[in-house]
C-alpha cells in the first residue's frame, strides 16, 4: 500500500465522529439540534411526543436519550426559535410542555441508605415513610423544574415557544400565578410566603437541600416545617398540569411531559430501596393522570424488572397504562433490507457531524468515502500478490475431487468461487455421492444458486482469509452499516476510527475516494477492540460478559474455520426456546441466570437478539443471539447473519457461561433437544460431537 | 502547613505519644494492612478495630476464596505479633447506615482522639467515617495513616465497575450548576465515561490530578487511563487542566483544588487517584460542601498489591479543629 507518511494533525484534530459526551449533547441545545438526526428519529418515534406514558426501550447507544431530549422546553425553544416551527415530523402532533429529572444527578437512589424513619422514629426503620420523604422530594424537584420553564416561558426569550404553545403573554398574571402555585393544599402551607417564581425557586431549593444535607449527615434531624408538609406523590404534578392548561383561552389541551432518566439504575445503586423507588415512579404512571405524562428511557430489557406500584402488589400494564417504543424494532435489520431505516439515519448523522465540524461535503460523500464492497473483489484481494496461490481455498475435499473442481474452473475464476465449488463438492461427498457424480453436477455451477450461495459467502471469505494467512477484510458503506447492528454509537466509532487511522497515514478522507481497503481495514478492527474493551472496563457486570464473549467469539470462529463444507452457514448464532428462559423460575436456577445475562448482554449490546421460527417441528417459539455485529472483526466470525442459528439449550448455554469446561465448544448437542420431563426425573445428557 | 504531616514514626512522636487514641482501619487481604496497626500496638495503643470488607457475591471475578485465605494470614500474622484487635465484618456496598452505625459507639457525650488507617480502607467507607470525624464533635483529634505498597500487580486492580454515583454522604447541593469535575487520575479508568456522562461538565471544564507515581510502569498506566478520559483525543488535552502532585503531598493537593473551586462557578470530584490524593478531595469536599463522584468497584485483585513501604500520617483535626479551617 501507498502510504503517505506525512501526519495530518488538522484532520485527526477535526474528527467530526469522535464521540462527544452525551452530557455535552443533550445540555447544549444548539449543539443538539445540529446534531439530532430529527427528520428520521422523531417521524418513527411519534408516540413518544403524543399525550400517553411513554416507555422508549432499545440496547445502550441507540439513541433513547437524544429522542426524549426533544421533548425538554429548553430543547424544543431552540428548534422553535430558529424557524418558528418544531422539527416538521412534528408539525401535526399537538404542542407540549416538557420537564425533566435525572434522578442520579439530584442523589434519588440515597434515600433509603440513610432511613430517615430510624431517625424520627428513635432506631425503628420504617421503609414507607423514607419512600414517603423520596416522593415528596421528587414533587418538590419537578416543581422546582416547572417553575424554571416558567421563568423562561414569561420572559423575552419564551416569545416563540408561546406562539407556539398557543399562550398570549397578555392573557397571563405571573402574580396571580404564582399566587395560585404557591397555596396548593398540596403543599400544605410550605410556600404561603413567596410572592416570586424566584422566591418559590430558593425556597424550593432549601427544602431539596434539607433533604440531602439528611443524606449527607449533614443534619440529623428534618425540620418540622419540611416534616409536616410532605406533599403527596403526583398530586403536585397534577396541579402543574392544570396550571399549564390554564394558560390557554381555547380549548385545546396543553399536556405536561416529564422524562425521567437514570430510572435503571436504581436498584443497581441502592440495594435495599432501589426497586421500592422505582415502584415510586410506576405510581405516577398507574395514576394515568390526564394531564400529566411520562416519558422514560431505558435500555431493553432494564424495562420490566419491576412494575409494581407502590404499597400494592397490582402492576402497571403495557397499552393501558403505558406504550412501549421498541428502537430495535425500528433500526435493526430485518430480513427486507430495502425497508432498512437505519443508512438513512446513519448517513444524516454522520454528515450532520460533517457540517458542524466545518468540512464541506454533500451526504453522498460518507458513502463514497468508503466505497462499495463487493464480496469477489475481496476474496481477490487476498491473492493479489500471488494469483495463483488461490486454488489453496479448494482444500476440504479429497485431492482427487480438488484436482478435478481445479480442472473444471476457468482460469479466471476467484477465490470466492473456488471456495463455495469445493464447499459444496464436500458436501456432497459427506452426503456419500461418487466423484463422478459430483465432478459432473459442478459443470452446471450449482454454487451459484442464489439462497445456497448468499448464505455461505461470508462464512466462505473468513475461511479464505485464514487460508492465505491474512486478517478479513472489512471495508465498503454497506459493511460498516451491518457491521453498526443498527447501533449509531456503532456507527460513529467505526467512521471516527477510520478517519483517524487515514489522517494518521496523511490521507484526507473526503478527498481519497474511496479511502484505501487497508486503512478501512485497521480502522474498523480498532473500532471492534474498542467497542469490546470499552464494555469489559467500564460497563456494570462488563467483565463477565468479556469473559464470557470472549470464549464464545473464539469458539464461533474455530466453527466457521472448521467447517469447510459450509454446510451450517448460519451457526454463527444460538436458539434457545422462550419458555426455557421466561418461565416462573427461580432467582438461582440455570433459566434465570442464563436469560438475566443474556438480557444484560443484549442491553449493553454486547449481544444482538431476535425472534425466529422454528425449523424445529415444535409449536414452542425461540428466539436467537448472535455477538453485536461490531464484535466480528475482533472475534473473526461473520457479520452478517443468515437463517439457522445453532438450536440448542439452557444447560448448554449455561455451561458456556457459567461452567468450568475451557475452552467451550459452539457445536450441536447429539441429545434432543426436547426439555427435560419433569415428572420422570429425566435430564439430557449433553454428548457432543 | 495547614495538615501536619509526615511519616508514621514523627507524627506520631509528636502529636500522638502519650494520649489516648483508639484506631480504626481495615483488615484486608494486603500485607500493607498489617503494618500501622503493628505499630499502633507496639507503641500501646490498646484499642484497634479493624474493618474486614467483604466482596459481594455478584462481583466477577469473585476472589472470595483467594481473598479469605489471604485475610487470614494477615490475621494470624497480628497475632503473631500480639496485636489485640477487634474485628468487625462488613459488606463492601453496606448502606450509609451500616457505615455510620460504626462510629455510633463513640457517639456517648466523651470526646475521642482517633487514628484511622486508610491503607485498605475503600473509599466509600473512609470518606464517609472521615467526614463524620472531621464534623462530629465527638471527635477531638484525627490522624490519618496510610502505608504505601511496595508493588502494584500488572494486572487490574479493580473491575467490575457500578454505574456512577455520589460517594456516601457527598451528594452534590442543588441547584445544579455549570460544574468543573476534577478527576483525579489512578491505574484504573474504571467507569470513568460514565461518570463523565452522569455528571454534568465538559470535556473542557474537566481537571486532571496526576500524582506522578513511582517506575515507568506506573506511569505509564496513568497516562493510559488519562487518555481514555479525553478519548484518545489530545485535542481534549489542556495542559493548564492538569496538575501533576507527588503522591503523599495531601496539602498541595488541597490547595490546588482551592484554585480551580475559586475559578468555577462549582467543583465535582472524582477520586480514582491514589488514596492520599482521595484523602484530600474528601477533606475539600467536607469543608465546601462538594459532590464526590465515584464508580464503585465491586472486585478487587487478591494480589493488589506486595510488600509495603513507608507509612505516612495527616494529622486532620486537632483540638476540635478540622485542620483547614485552622489559620
Amino acid at each position: 500500500m501507498k502510504q503517505q507518511k506525512s501526519y495530518n494533525n488538522d484532520n485527526r484534530a477535526r474528527n467530526p465522529f469522535r464521540d462527544p459526551l452525551v452530557t455535552e449533547l443533550i445540555e447544549d441545545p444548539e449543539l443538539y439540534r445540529k446534531m439530532f438526526s430529527e427528520k428520521i428519529l422523531v417521524g418513527e418515534t411519534l408516540s413518544a411526543f403524543l399525550p400517553i406514558n411513554t416507555i422508549l426501550i432499545g440496547p445502550q447507544g441507540f439513541g433513547k436519550s437524544m429522542i426524549l431530549n426533544l421533548i425538554r422546553y429548553k430543547i424544543m425553544a431552540q428548534w422553535v426559535s430558529k424557524t418558528g416551527l418544531p422539527p416538521a415530523p412534528l408539525k401535526s402532533v399537538s404542542p407540549f410542555w416538557g420537564i425533566s429529572v435525572n434522578l442520579t444527578r439530584i442523589n434519588f437512589q440515597a434515600f433509603g441508605r440513610r432511613s430517615i424513619s430510624k431517625t424520627i422514629k428513635h432506631g425503628q426503620a420504617d421503609p414507607d415513610l423514607d419512600l414517603t420523604c423520596a416522593a415528596d422530594y421528587l414533587n418538590h424537584y419537578l416543581f422546582r423544574e416547572f417553575v424554571k420553564s416558567l421563568q423562561f416561558l414569561f420572559s423575552n426569550d419564551g416569545e416563540k415557544l408561546r406562539s407556539w404553545l398557543g399562550i398570549k403573554i397578555e392573557d397571563i398574571s405571573i402574580s396571580d400565578i404564582v399566587k395560585t402555585m404557591s397555596t396548593w393544599r398540596t403543599w400544605f402551607g410550605y410556600y404561603d410566603e413567596c410572592n416570586s417564581l424566584d422566591s418559590i425557586i430558593v425556597k424550593c431549593d432549601n427544602r431539596l437541600n434539607t433533604w440531602l444535607s439528611f443524606l449527607n449527615t449533614n443534619i440529623e434531624e428534618i425540620p418540622k416545617e419540611i416534616w409536616e408538609t410532605k406533599s403527596t406523590l403526583g398530586e403536585p404534578l397534577h396541579a402543574m398540569g392544570n396550571l399549564l392548561n390554564s394558560f390557554k383561552k381555547s380549548k385545546d389541551r396543553l399536556p405536561l411531559f416529564v422524562i425521567i432518566d437514570q430510572y435503571e439504575v436504581l436498584p443497581e445503586l441502592n440495594l435495599t430501596y432501589g426497586t421500592n423507588l422505582q415502584r415510586l415512579i410506576n405510581t405516577l404512571i398507574k395514576a394515568r393522570d390526564p394531564v400529566v405524562f411520562y416519558k422514560i428511557g431505558a435500555r431493553t430489557y432494564d424495562w420490566g424488572k419491576e412494575l409494581r406500584v407502590w404499597g400494592a402488589e397490582s402492576r402497571i400494564e403495557v397499552q393501558r397504562d403505558y406504550s412501549i417504543i421498541n428502537l430495535s424494532d425500528i433500526l435493526m435489520r430485518s430480513e427486507d433490507t430495502k425497508k432498512w431505516l437505519f443508512p438513512l439515519l446513519a448517513r444524516d448523522v454522520a454528515h450532520k457531524r460533517l457540517r458542524i465540524s466545518n468540512y464541506r461535503a454533500k451526504p453522498e460523500a460518507l458513502e463514497e468515502m468508503l466505497g462499495p464492497w463487493e464480496a469477489k473483489s475481496e476474496s481477490w484481494w487476498y491473492f493479489r500478490y500471488k494469483k495463483n496461490r488461490r486454488f489453496v481455498v479448494a482444500e476440504g475435499p479429497p485431492q482427487s475431487i480438488v484436482k478435478g473442481i481445479n480442472k473444471q474452473l476457468a482460469i479466471d475464476t476467484s477465490p470466492l468461487d473456488i471456495r463455495l465449488a469445493s464447499a459444496w463438492a464436500l458436501q456432497k461427498y459427506k452426503k456419500l455421492w461418487s466423484q463422478q457424480q459430483i465432478l459432473s453436477q459442478l459443470k452446471s455451477k450449482p454454487w451459484y444458486r442464489p439462497w445456497w450461495r448468499k448464505e455461505r459467502i461470508i462464512p466462505a471469505l473468513i475461511q479464505i482469509a485464514t487460508m492465505s494467512n491474512s486478517r478479513k477484510l472489512y471495508y465498503g458503506w454497506k459493511t460498516v452499516n451491518y457491521l453498526s447492528g443498527g447501533n449509531i454509537t456503532a456507527f460513529l466509532l467505526i467512521y471516527s476510527e477510520i478517519w483517524d487511522m487515514s489522517a494518521k497515514l496523511g490521507l484526507h478522507p473526503l478527498k481519497v475516494k474511496p479511502l484505501p481497503i487497508e486503512v478501512q481495514t485497521e480502522g474498523i478492527y480498532n473500532s471492534s477492540e474498542k467497542w469490546a474493551m470499552r464494555d469489559r472496563n467500564e460497563r456494570t457486570g462488563g467483565r463477565k460478559r468479556y469473559q464470557v464473549i470472549s470464549q464464545l467469539g473464539p469458539a464461533i470462529h474455530d466453527a466457521v474455520i472448521g467447517d469447510l463444507a459450509i454446510s451450517n452457514p448460519g451457526e454463527t448464532g444460538f436458539s434457545l426456546r422462550e419458555a426455557e428462559l421466561w418461565g416462573d423460575f427461580p432467582n438461582e436456577s440455570k433459566n434465570r441466570k442464563v436469560s438475566d445475562f443474556l438480557e444484560k448482554c443484549v442491553s449493553w449490546a454486547y449481544l444482538e437478539e431476535r425472534p425466529h421460527t422454528s425449523r424445529l417441528r415444535e409449536a414452542a417459539s425461540r428466539r436467537k443471539w448472535y455477538l453485536h455485529p461490531i464484535l466480528s472483526p475482533f472475534y473473526g466470525i461473520p457479520h452478517i447473519r443468515v437463517k439457522e442459528p445453532l438450536y440448542t439449550n439452557v444447560d448448554q448455554v449455561y455451561e458456556w457461561m457459567f461452567g468450568e469446561n475451557r475452552p467451550i465448544s459452539f457445536r450441536k448437542l447429539k441429545t434432543s433437544l426436547s426439555p427435560p420431563n419433569k415428572k420422570e426425573g429425566f435430564q439430557p445428557r449433553l454428548l457432543r460431537d | 502547613m495547614r495538615i501536619p504531616s509526615g511519616n508514621l514514626d514523627n507524627i506520631y512522636n509528636l502529636f500522638v505519644h502519650d494520649s489516648d487514641f483508639v484506631a480504626l482501619g481495615c483488615l484486608s487481604f494486603e500485607e500493607r494492612s498489617c503494618i500501622v496497626p503493628q505499630y499502633l500496638s507496639m507503641h500501646g495503643i490498646k484499642s484497634i478495630n479493624l474493618l474486614e470488607i467483604k466482596d459481594p457475591i455478584n462481583a466477577f471475578p469473585y476472589y472470595s476464596g483467594e481473598i479469605t485465605a489471604r485475610i487470614e494470614l494477615n490475621k494470624q500474622s497480628l497475632s503473631n505479633a500480639n496485636v489485640n484487635f477487634k474485628n468487625q465484618p462488613l459488606d463492601l456496598l453496606a448502606d450509609d447506615e451500616k457505615i455510620l452505625d460504626i462510629l455510633a459507639c463513640y457517639n456517648n457525650g466523651k470526646r475521642y482522639s482517633v487514628l484511622l488507617d486508610i491503607t485498605s480502607m475503600p473509599k466509600r467507607y473512609f470518606a464517609l467515617i472521615t467526614k463524620r470525624l472531621l464534623r462530629s464533635a465527638s471527635f477531638n483529634n484525627v490522624i490519618a495513616t496510610y502505608t504505601q505498597a511496595n508493588n502494584y500487580t500488572i494486572e487490574h486492580l479493580a473491575e467490575d465497575p457500578m454505574s456512577c454515583d455520589y460517594l456516601p454522604g457527598f451528594a452534590s447541593m442543588l441547584p445544579p450548576k455549570v460544574e468543573t469535575l476534577v478527576i483525579s487520575v489512578g491505574y484504573e479508568s474504571l467507569g470513568i465515561q460514565s461518570l463523565l456522562e452522569t455528571c454534568d461538565a465538559k470535556r473542557h471544564n474537566i481537571k486532571i490530578l496526576m500524582s506522578s507515581p513511582y517506575g515507568v510502569e506506573s506511569v505509564r498506566r496513568e497516562w493510559r487511563t488519562l487518555r481514555e478520559i479525553i478519548s484518545g483525543d489530545p485535542q481534549q488535552l489542556i495542559t493548564r487542566n492538569i496538575a501533576v502532585i507527588p503522591l503523599y503531598d495531601v496539602e498541595a493537593v488541597y490547595q490546588q483544588l482551592r484554585v480551580w473551586y475559586e475559578d468555577s462557578n462549582g467543583i465535582t470530584l472524582a477520586p480514582f487517584g491514589p488514596k492520599t490524593h482521595s484523602l484530600s478531595m474528601v477533606r475539600f469536599a467536607v469543608n465546601n460542601n462538594c459532590g464526590v463522584l465515584y464508580t464503585q468497584p465491586k472486585s478487587y485483585n487478591p494480589d493488589y498489591s506486595t510488600g509495603y513501604g513507608e507509612s505516612w500520617a495527616y494529622v486532620l483535626k486537632w483540638d476540635g479543629v478540622p485542620c483547614f479551617n485552622r489559620p
